[in-house]
């Protein structure tokens, strides 16, 4: 049985294709089409997925969207009509931007991808997100909760899931509905604290390390809890469920001051500065107490060893291990795209396994479903622009890579099918040395020109991570799609400075040799150099940029920005500077 | 391969599928019952309207006559 998946129209779009229940191509639209956080039609990912199957549109069985539009409209023109008169600006607003195209998904895919309209079916938004979350990772029987701004109603979900010979089965028991939303609370900060909505909350969280939750008091009366442990919002203090000017009221300056204008810099020394880092260490600290919570209580109701967590809210690393370190579940899974492009895979997922009632299938444990890089493109276009190219096997490769490392020089590094998700995983990657702050200033300041405050991970095989960082039964896990941030211990923090946040903590990702072998190699050959075998990882972009994708835009990437070298299979290319054997030999080509 | 189509073509599927997805909403309010009811004369309302602005989208011709209504 063949199916399509697809999520689009709010932020990041992707498709995703099943193949007798196993995903065969997952990519978000981004990838191909080079807008960040691209939310249209995702008809690039879509003809990807079905040339990887070698498949026409006709020949699917069913295209699944991850969500139901006209249930989303109804929120929308309830929610209008709840607020008017205070709505009557946003209201046609939204009306045109829903009624121009959202609303009519089903037309919209029988147009475009020229199906009967037959075969399309429509999963609810979180049920997408469980089935992301639950049905990609390697249980049989967990707890399942998503959390996120909103779908159609529903922002947040709890129940549990079951797969096995005798079926699968997601049960979801609790729902809690808009306008009530943790997402939709870190989102009116992201906006407050200056930076992007969908985009920003990375900063919140990096932000968060360098205040303290001095006003997670204030935080907390924007979301008392209920006498059943979950919250609402005070929608006194919030004005994103009536205006699409601003999401927080008069009330809500009123007690955490003016918002940051986005255009001026985050300056620490500054009491100002200092405030809005107080503003995010706040939010952080009641976003992790309310799900520490939900999660605490989810445990106590299944009593199962594993949880499973989906929604964009699952990207928060702190929040993620302080799940697995209190809430009472042994083991944490949350998938390599837990956000609405995972929505694509979930609900391809879930029509196969619940609405057709397919058999379970295991399916491999990571998350490289995209594009493939080329090498030999890669190979002609440095050779027809005069830059060095060698051709070089494996072990020769990751000897000399690593060598290159240790003399402090940068490496895209480019191998395989490219991640489905928002996070490198060292497929498309930029690699460098972890031991000095120079280095992630020179990353941040030469490549990836963001704030200072936002930190670089590192990444270390699985069987080392425990002496380098403080990890929790269950965190190496947790930490193999990058999704939990844990102590540096305390004796490695002036070696892993690069890659030690302000607080002492880092976002692992940890390598066995199954899941990614050569960059496995390529630590244990740094670490038999450096005595250290961690390497700072972060994604293979510009600033603006979505991560590449092809050998030539890891190219073309590679020539805008300070990288030195870049790998991609087994072509190696270097601009001048690189070819330096020592440091003072690269210092002399870079002056 | 996905066949590219005409902007025409492709409104005019968009158009003949929007009204069963209309039909989805009303059920769908019809059954939240109590006040969601009262809400289908003008979601169906919003509905057309928005087929007329499918339709602008799709035959440019027309654009100018419908967007004078608004």
């Amino acid at each position: 049985m063949k199916i399509l998946g697809l999520s689009a129209h709010y932020h990041d779009s992707a498709a995703a294709l099943l193949v007798d229940g196993l995903p065969v191509a997952a990519v978000q639209e981004e990838r191909l089409s080079r807008r960040k956080n691209d939310s249209a039609f995702p008809i690039q990912a879509a003809e990807y997925c079905l040339d990887v199957a070698g498949i026409e549109p006709e020949q699917l069985d069913a295209i699944v969207f991850y969500e139901r539009p006209m249930l989303k409209f109804e929120r929308i023109l309830v929610t209008a009509l709840r607020a008017f008169p205070h709505s009557w600006r946003s209201f046609p607003h939204a009306m045109k931007n829903m009624l121009g195209e959202k609303a009519w998904m089903r037309g919209i895919i029988m147009s475009r991808l020229g199906v009967p309209g037959s075969r399309i079916m429509f999963t609810e938004h979180h049920q997408s997100h469980a089935a992301a979350a639950f049905l990609t990772a390697p249980t049989d029987r967990a707890a399942i909760l998503t959390v996120d701004g909103v779908g159609e109603w529903a922002t947040l979900t709890a129940g549990q899931g079951e797969r096995g010979p005798g079926g699968t089965r997601i049960a979801i028991d609790r729902e809690l509905r808009f306008p009530h939303s943790l997402g939709m609370l870190y989102s009116t900060f992201t906006a407050f604290l200056g930076f992007e909505v969908n985009e920003g909350e990375y900063k919140v969280m990096g932000l968060a390390a360098y205040g303290r939750p001095t006003m997670a008091a204030g935080v907390r009366r924007l979301i008392p809890r209920t006498a059943d442990g979950a919250f609402r919002l005070d929608l006194d203090y919030f004005e994103f469920q009536r205006s699409a000017r601003r999401s927080w009221s008069d009330r809500f300056v009123d007690l955490f001051g003016p918002p940051r204008n986005r255009f001026e810099p985050i300056d620490l020394a500054t009491p100002d500065g200092q405030r809005f880092a107080d503003c995010a260490a706040s939010v952080q600290a009641v976003l992790e107490e309310i799900l520490v919570d939900l999660a605490r209580d989810l445990h106590k109701r299944t009593g199962l060893a594993d949880l499973c967590l989906g929604g964009g809210v699952a990207l928060n690393g702190v929040a993620n291990a302080r799940i697995l370190a209190e809430s009472g579940f042994e083991r944490l899974f949350v998938p390599s795209s837990p956000g609405d492009s995972g929505c694509a895979l979930g609900a391809a997922l879930y029509a196969d396994r619940i609405f057709f009632g397919n058999p379970d299938r295991r399916l491999d444990d990571h998350g490289f479903l995209g594009p493939e890089v080329d090498e030999t493109a890669l190979a002609r276009i440095a050779a027809e622009d005069g830059l060095i190219v060698d051709r070089i096997d494996d072990q020769n490769l990751v000897e000399e890579s690593a060598r290159d490392l240790e003399s402090g020089l940068i490496l895209g590094w480019m191998e395989g099918r490219c991640e489905f998700g928002p996070r490198a995983l060292g497929h498309r990657s930029l690699l460098a040395a972890p031991h000095d702050v120079a280095m992630r200033d020179r990353l941040n300041r030469d490549i990836k020109y963001r704030e200072e405050f936002r930190p670089f991970a590192p990444v270390v095989p699985i069987e080392d991570a425990d002496l380098y960082f403080e990890m929790p039964p269950g965190g190496a896990r947790l930490a193999r799609f990058m999704s939990g941030v844990f102590p540096v211990r305390q004796e490695w923090r002036e070696r892993l400075a690069a890659v030690t946040h302000v607080d002492g903590s880092a976002r692992v990702q940890t390598v066995d040799r199954a899941f990614a072998p050569r960059l496995h190699d390529l630590l244990r050959a740094y670490g038999r150099r450096t005595g250290v075998p961690v390497l700072l990882n972060t994604s293979f972009n510009l600033a603006g940029e979505p991560i590449v994708c092809s050998a030539e835009e890891g190219y073309s990437t590679f020539r805008r920005s300070g990288a030195d070298a870049l790998v991609v299979g087994n072509v190696r290319v270097r601009k001048r500077a690189a070819t330096a054997t020592t440091r003072s030999e690269y210092e002399e080509a870079m002056a | 391969m996905i066949r590219k189509r005409g902007r025409l073509r492709r409104q005019l599927v968009v158009l003949g599928s929007a009204f069963g997805a209309t039909g989805d909403l009303t059920r769908g309010l019809w059954r939240g019952g109590g006040e969601k009811r009262l809400l289908v004369p003008l979601a169906i309302f919003l509905c057309l309207t928005g087929l007329l602005l499918v339709l602008a989208a799709g035959v440019e011709a027309l654009a100018p006559f419908i967007y004078s209504i608004f």
